[in-house]
């Protein structure tokens, strides 16, 4: 019920927020560049790095300023700024020619040597101390590997697994944004759960990224 | 009888809930025999949660950033309100 109360305070707060950018107010444009750039940031530089995720949001609140009056509040306000953030920054990566292509390579992400011939493991999963996402993020030095593995990832793959896994973005957002057909998608996703399970599976053994 | 191999390879669609009930009960056979599998599908999981988490954690932003944001902002906004209005 708490919850609840809060949930709705913060729609509150939200809603008169959104009235008060519509007017134009400088002071609401100044709380919501405040409150909503870090999670912007983090999206412009997972998808398209740390060297321009800040020119990009820059350029995303221009858009927020002259598109707000469009906004209809279908979606939440952050997910709103989440989507356009996205949206720049894959056009950077266009732009940049890195380019956001199909993958040509449609296996299933597992290591050839996982498996044996008839498809039992070989080399079965290691057991993890680390048991809780919580304890996973917490972990010293686990998140810096994360980030720099996520930028070691394939632009495309990096780009699925940040608007779905960490944005929630539905699948056929997805597709429309990278101009990936359905099954790309999901091919591209596991790949990229599948390397970053790798990855912590690899710091779990080693304690290195 | 599905193999290991073949339950990895569905971790992702079986997590975003894309699977047949047949599926669902044929890879839910396969890990109650299966620990290998167990144990991966807890870890694909808990790998999913975390990156859903981590997401949700901002960037650090200095307060620099946000003055960059706004002295832009009004530049948009001085040129906005200095622009002629149309048919003028």
């Amino acid at each position: 019920m708490g919850r609840g109360m809060a949930d709705g305070r913060a729609f509150e707060e939200e809603a008169a927020l959104i009235v008060a950018l519509k007017a134009g107010d400088r002071s609401a444009f100044e709380r919501a560049v405040v409150r909503y750039s870090p999670k912007m940031i983090a999206t412009a530089r997972a998808i398209a790095g740390p060297a321009v995720a800040e020119d990009i949001v820059q350029d995303a609140w221009l858009t927020v300023f002259k598109q707000i009056e469009r906004f209809e509040g279908r979606a939440s306000l952050a997910t709103w700024l989440s989507r356009i953030v996205a949206n720049r920054a894959i056009s950077h990566l266009r732009a940049h020619a890195r380019e956001v292509s199909p993958s040509q390579d449609q296996s299933d992400g597992a290591d050839a040597d996982a498996f044996d011939r008839t498809g039992s493991w070989a080399v079965p999963p290691t057991q993890w101390n680390l048991d809780s996402p919580d304890a996973l993020l917490e972990a010293e030095g686990l998140r810096d590997c994360i980030e720099q593995h996520l930028l070691l990832m394939p632009d495309n793959q990096r780009s699925v697994l940040v608007l779905r896994d960490m944005h929630g973005a539905p699948f056929e957002e997805i597709c429309n944004d990278l101009g990936l057909s359905a099954s790309n998608v999901r091919v591209l996703l596991h790949r990229a759960r599948m390397g970053l399970l790798k990855m912590i599976d690899h710091f779990e053994v080693s304690g290195e990224c | 009888m599905l193999t290991c191999r073949e339950v990895t390879a569905l971790a992702s669609s079986r997590l975003d809930g894309e699977l047949s009930l047949r599926k669902r009960l044929a890879i839910r056979v396969h890990l109650m025999m299966c620990i290998h599998c167990r144990r991966f599908q807890r870890q694909f999981r808990l790998l999913v949660e975390a990156a859903r988490r981590h997401g949700l954690d901002g960037a650090v932003v200095g307060s620099e950033f946000a003055t960059r944001v706004m002295t832009s902002l009004d530049a948009a906004r001085t040129e906005a309100s200095t622009k002629p209005t149309s048919g003028h």
